[in-house]
């Protein structure tokens, strides 16, 4: 009875034991998030075979200088569980300079989706934690801190990108990261700082070629044409039911960016939506169509800022030397180094007919 | 008894047919007919470039297939159809893309840079290229397409108020489209508006001397140089698009290349170095050549993309064999996005994919050497 007593009461202290601290798990996220959106600046920057050897060379000397690849002990969340592990598997596609399939990319969003509620969850302003740790507005679930929850104040934010890059590379990170920058901006042609400066953080490749500069960002256009399509179609008895799902499937989009949307941007986002589309429906034919491309990019609202020149080759380097990205630069090079494989199979196209069909 | 109104028109047909239905009315002799013909829709235009047979066959001499058709029966191409021994075009009228598009997306290189164009397109097309990005229309039947609600009136005043400095005919095969196209253009050059057309030009002799004097330029597809390449990814030959070429030549157009380099299929620089070389000798040294890289897409989806160093190999090779303006397309960041003056090296259009950073021709002169860069560079 003792023993079965002791087990019963260590056992919960044996299991809390073995549960990774939260802050450890969205570090290893977030982490792994960078190193993902990396891989896939890596892949579309068109590197050269000497770029990408460079580049190693400098993602292996931060990992040296103190920059490490945070590992949580213990086990994750679930959820948190689930999200680490579709990441993963999207790194090593991109690593492996594979296409991302359908079933892929919908795995992503899901998990995107999942990460961005269990951040949200848990999203809490704490005043007295110190200035550049998760723990000023990231809590453990089931904190005292977030009954109620303290929105995290606007000025705040201003330290969450130096936070969210403290926990890319770690605080031992920062210095060499700021050094090696310098180095990166040499190796790098114009065109590619070019397209580093306008890259937000993005996990997965457009599918498409419509805009061949869009490296990482995942091409939301076809589906937002598609939206204004229906929007145009819908007639007025049918338009309130669709405006609605349409104006709830944006704010899930937009909360897939933004785990701190507050009551205040929803509505901010649902007129602003609500405006393009009510703008679609009452263009003539040709207008729409002329239109409609830079309807779908209101319809995305307006991207990252840019940032300060200051800032672009620093920012240019936190992206390409995410430590672990030297194993990303390998598969790169050891793909430059290999002839192209024959196809298998393959279809032929159909013979013309000796006359008409 | 016909059907006088569908009520699935769309508003251009009820007026279109309205329109019809009474000069039906005028016209007693032709009454029957006419009223058959305002209750089918958009207007049926007659193609062009096709003789009768006996028996109310015809034969359609647009493109090398030079199609047979009993009553009935369409064009491999998919847009033209014998019926009652005439010859129709069901891409009249029936644009199913419409797009504001940088002129760098056609691509044109040395045309007016940074300008926008007002892309065109109908269902159908003559050839079967198995990594097609826009098969959906493609390989339809223009009527079994989305059809825009937008008249030809309304394609040029949009292109205007959009302020395109012309129309380009592409997406599909503007060779399917063509008596649409030519109706197009037409009007848009009595508004100073320009034409360009993007095309795989396997299509007859005459058909593209005739739309060559009609149009401003051209960007042609070039599928590979080996005819296995052609017969095999696309179902046709290469000798009629090497006819176009010159032909395009003798009239003096604005030509533009494009050859998609597909991994395994037509990426060896020999075979890309043999094709720069007689673009060489028979088009000249300053045609520009656009290698672009290819997509999985349609049935070759088990293809990788390009790896850009295959297509940095056959820009080399393209080089060497004497051409004189290489670029690549559908990859960016390249410095090969960028306008060169072949006599003195230095940049004169800085490019990041399709769009232009910088533009310092001045006068269709490399600002530096003062040499005339080919091209179109005014309006």
């Amino acid at each position: 009875m003792k023993t079965l007593l002791a087990f019963l009461l260590a056992a919960p202290v044996a299991i809390a034991a073995d549960t990774a601290a939260w802050e450890d798990q969205l570090r290893e996220m977030g982490h792994l998030l960078y190193l993902t959106s990396g891989a896939n600046v890596i892949n579309g920057l068109n590197l050269s075979r000497d770029q990408a050897a460079q580049l190693r060379d400098l993602a292996r000397e931060l990992e040296g200088s103190g920059a490490s690849v945070p590992e949580a002990e213990g086990a994750f969340r679930e959820d948190v569980g689930r999200v680490r592990d579709t990441y993963r598997d999207l790194y090593q596609a991109l690593s492996n300079g594979e296409e991302v399939s359908d079933a892929l990319r919908a795995r992503v969003v899901s998990a995107r989706a999942m990460e961005s509620a269990a951040i949200a969850e848990t999203l809490s302003w704490d005043p007295d934690a110190q200035r550049g740790t998760c723990a000023r507005c990231h809590q453990e679930p089931g904190s005292p801190l977030l009954s109620p929850r303290t929105p995290v104040p606007a000025l705040a934010k201003q330290e969450q990108g130096l936070a969210h890059i403290t926990g890319g590379v770690g605080t031992r990170g920062l210095l060499p990261l700021a050094r090696l920058s310098k180095k990166v901006d040499r190796i790098l042609t114009d065109a590619q700082k070019a397209v580093l400066s306008e890259f937000p953080c993005c996990l997965v490749p457009p599918k498409g070629m419509s805009d061949p500069v869009r490296v990482g960002q995942a091409d939301v256009s076809d589906q937002a044409l598609e939206a204004l399509e229906k929007a145009r179609a819908a007639s007025a008895e049918e338009w309130p039911s669709l405006e609605r799902r349409l104006l709830a499937g944006a704010e899930r989009i937009e909360f897939l960016k933004r785990p701190d949307l507050s009551e205040a941007d929803k509505a901010a986002l649902r007129e602003r939506v609500g405006a393009v589309y009510e703008k679609a429906r009452t263009m003539s034919a040709i207008d729409f169509e002329l239109s409609k491309a830079d309807l779908a990019r209101e319809l995305k609202g307006p991207g990252p800022q840019q940032a300060p020149d200051d800032k672009k080759a620093f920012m240019a380097a936190f992206f390409l030397l995410s430590p672990g990205s030297g194993d990303s630069y390998d598969r790169l090079i050891a793909r430059m180094d290999r002839p192209a494989e024959a196809p298998k199979g393959g279809a032929s196209p159909s013979a013309p007919a000796d006359g008409g069909t | 008894m016909p059907i006088l109104f569908r009520p699935d028109w769309t508003r251009r047909e009820l007026l279109a047919g309205a329109a019809r239905l009474a000069a039906a009315g005028a016209g007693a002799a032709a009454g029957l007919s006419a009223l058959t013909a305002a209750c089918a829709g958009p207007e049926r235009r007659e193609a062009a470039y096709y003789d009768r047979l006996p028996g109310q066959k015809i034969q359609c001499h647009v493109c090398p297939l030079d199609c047979i058709l009993e009553e009935g029966q369409t064009c491999f191409c998919r847009t033209r159809k014998n019926e009652g021994g005439r010859l129709y075009n069901h891409s009249f009228d029936r644009p199913c893309l419409l797009s504001v598009d940088p002129i760098e997306k056609a691509p044109f290189a040395h045309v007016l840079p940074g300008a926008q164009l007002l892309s065109v397109a109908a269902g159908g097309c003559n050839l079967r290229c198995l990594y097609c990005q826009n098969w959906e229309q493609s390989q339809a039947k223009p009527e079994d397409l989305r059809v825009l609600d937008v008249s030809r009136e309304e394609v040029l005043s949009g292109t205007e108020e959009k302020k395109c400095v012309g129309l380009c005919y592409t997406y599909t095969e503007p060779v399917g489209y063509l008596d649409y196209l030519r109706v197009i253009a037409e009007e848009a050059r009595k508004r100073g508006l320009k034409n360009f057309v993007a095309t795989a030009a396997y299509v007859q002799k005459q058909p593209i001397r005739d739309l060559a004097r009609e149009v401003d330029g051209f960007c042609v597809s070039i599928k590979g140089w080996r005819d296995e390449v052609y017969e095999k990814v696309c179902g046709v030959k290469k000798g009629p698009v090497l006819d176009a070429l010159q032909i395009i030549k003798e009239e003096k157009r604005w030509l533009e290349l494009v050859y998609v380099v597909i991994p395994t299929y037509n990426d060896d620089p020999k075979e890309v170095g043999a094709m720069a070389a007689w673009v060489k000798a028979n088009l000249g040294a300053d045609v520009p050549l656009h290698l672009a890289r290819f997509f999985p897409e349609y049935k070759m989806k088990e293809l990788p993309r390009t790896p850009v160093q295959t297509i940095d190999a056959c820009v080399a090779a393209a080089c060497e064999a004497g051409l004189r303006y290489v670029y690549v397309t559908n990859v960016a960041p390249h410095d090969r996005n960028h306008t060169v003056c072949a006599d003195c090296g230095e940049t004169v259009v800085r490019r990041l994919g399709f769009k232009v950073l910088e533009n310092r021709v001045k006068g269709g002169k490399c600002p530096k050497c003062s040499h005339a860069l080919p091209g179109i560079w005014s309006a």
